[in-house]
């Protein structure tokens, strides 16, 4: 079908983080007129990154990628919490050309955010080659806190198992205050619904 | 019977401090006309610095700091020269060594192979910092974590009152940022423009300064450049900028440099 974020389905359903996080990326992608979007997710040892969703060019070899914490610019956007953005990523002599070969897309410019959960960073959201960058850091925020509110509301989901459909499991997120959490369910609402419209495509 | 802490003031307990002996608007010429930095020792708080970088140079001092996984709440420091795996610390390093070139870099490395333990172990940095009496730190990085608001808070008041200045640049979106936002310190956030002795304050806060962050060039490890964007280089502009005024006026508390970047920026009054 082609069509990101799809896998997010009705009520009864597992709930599906990866299928949310690649609507979130899709999201990023098409808002800022990006070539992809990837988010990395720690591993549990937190020693790596590792592609959970990704959408645009090279989405399909980038999902399952690892990139080591300890060196590199994922590395240290979330070992820092902090967002960077890149112009050009050529003058980078320890750019990671292999892996993004391998993945089938090198990018000349990046911006990459932490996704923050509970106070710490877990996660990273990747931009490439982005051609709007206005308020780019605000709206990948927010965008990297609805992440956040998936990755939290899996990791709930994994310790409690629950019966209940998606939005029973989404009610379980972690670490967020109210307005947070109804904006959170909210866009991924709305992103589901863009989904199952099926208007996103690779 | 006298209250706590009135003996401080007595007659041979009480310290003479330095002011501010200014005649006239306090201008960037006598704020760090002539300094070159020259004495003052800045720390950077970040991944490293690659010290064969020619925009770089010699470093003074190395610390790298690393939570150790195998004693839960331990940091383990480890003297002795060190690498810069991600690039960031050469980058403020460069930033800083442009403004000050005489200046004595430190390297306190607080980046490591695991994310286990990072606010620990960037408080860890912090407290060696002001232990080893560093003039000014700069903390490209910040934690959002709340339980770390009140060790962060009494840091930044050792710092204050042991006279390191903390440069730290805030979060490049809206989210809480220990020790960025606390009033001690000196928060920085990038503003447009490349002039870098440009500076912007605003009496507002969260963030009190603003200097140049966007599309920066800076030095990379490898020996070449970058041009990126963040908050997290517009601190070290600063922190050059307190490594000169240091190096003219010696002894200066914070909340003194603090004013002198008030008054020397783009729209004192």
């Amino acid at each position: 079908m082609g069509v990101e974020g799809a896998a997010i389905a009705g009520p009864g359903d597992p709930l599906d983080v990866d299928g949310i996080l690649t609507a979130i990326a899709a999201a990023a992608r098409i808002g800022f007129s990006a070539a992809a979007c990837s988010i990395l997710v720690a591993s549990e040892d937190e020693s790596a990154l590792v592609y959970r969703a990704s959408s645009g060019a090279g989405a399909e070899n980038a999902v399952g990628t690892v990139l080591p914490v300890g060196r590199g610019i994922a590395g240290w956007v979330v070992s820092s919490g902090q967002p960077i953005a890149i112009a050009d990523l050529s003058e980078d002599p320890r750019f990671d050309r292999a892996t993004a070969s391998a993945i089938g897309y090198v990018p000349r410019s990046m911006v990459s955010m932490p996704i923050v959960l509970d106070g710490e960073p877990v996660g990273v959201m990747h931009l490439l080659d982005p051609t709007r960058d206005d308020d780019a850091f605000e709206f990948l925020a927010a965008l990297a806190r609805a992440s956040a509110g998936a990755i939290a509301a899996g990791r709930r989901a994994d310790e409690l198992r629950p019966q209940g459909d998606m939005a029973t499991a989404l009610d379980l997120l972690l670490g967020m205050d109210e307005h947070d959490r109804s904006v959170a369910l909210e866009l991924v609402g709305v992103l589901a619904r863009h989904a199952r419209g099926g208007a996103v495509g690779r | 019977m006298r209250p706590a802490w009135s003996w401080q003031f007595d007659e041979g307990t009480l310290r003479p401090s330095p002011s501010l002996a200014c005649v006239g608007p306090m201008t960037k010429e006598w704020a760090w006309g002539g300094s070159t930095g020259k004495g003052v020792k800045v720390g950077i708080v970040d991944s490293g610095i690659d010290d064969s970088h020619p925009e770089v140079g010699a470093v003074a001092g190395w610390v790298a700091f690393e939570y150790d996984i195998a004693v839960d709440g331990r940091v383990r420091t480890t003297d002795g020269r060190h690498d810069d795996a991600h690039g960031h610390g050469t980058a403020c390093a460069g930033i800083v060594r442009a403004a000050a070139p005489d200046v004595e870099l430190y390297s306190l490395k607080v980046f490591g192979p695991s994310l286990k333990g990072k606010a620990r172990v960037f408080a860890a940095a912090v407290r060696w910092a002001i232990e080893h009496e560093l003039d000014v730190v700069n903390m490209s990085l910040s934690t959002s974590n709340p339980d770390w608001f009140g060790p962060f808070h009494e840091l930044a008041d050792r710092a204050y009152f042991s006279r390191t200045a903390l440069v730290c640049a805030i979060n490049n979106y809206e989210a809480l940022s220990y020790p960025s936002e606390f009033a001690s310190v000196i928060s920085v956030a990038a503003h447009e423009g490349m002039d870098p002795l440009s500076l912007d304050y605003n009496p507002a806060g969260p963030v009190e300064f603003g200097a140049p962050g966007l599309d920066v060039r800076v030095p990379w490890p490898g020996g070449g450049w970058l041009t990126t964007t963040g908050n997290s280089f517009a601190a070290p502009h600063v922190a050059g900028l307190v490594a000169l005024i240091l190096g003219k006026h010696r002894g200066l508390a914070p909340f003194q440099v603090k004013s002198i970047l008030q008054a020397v920026s783009n729209l004192a009054q």
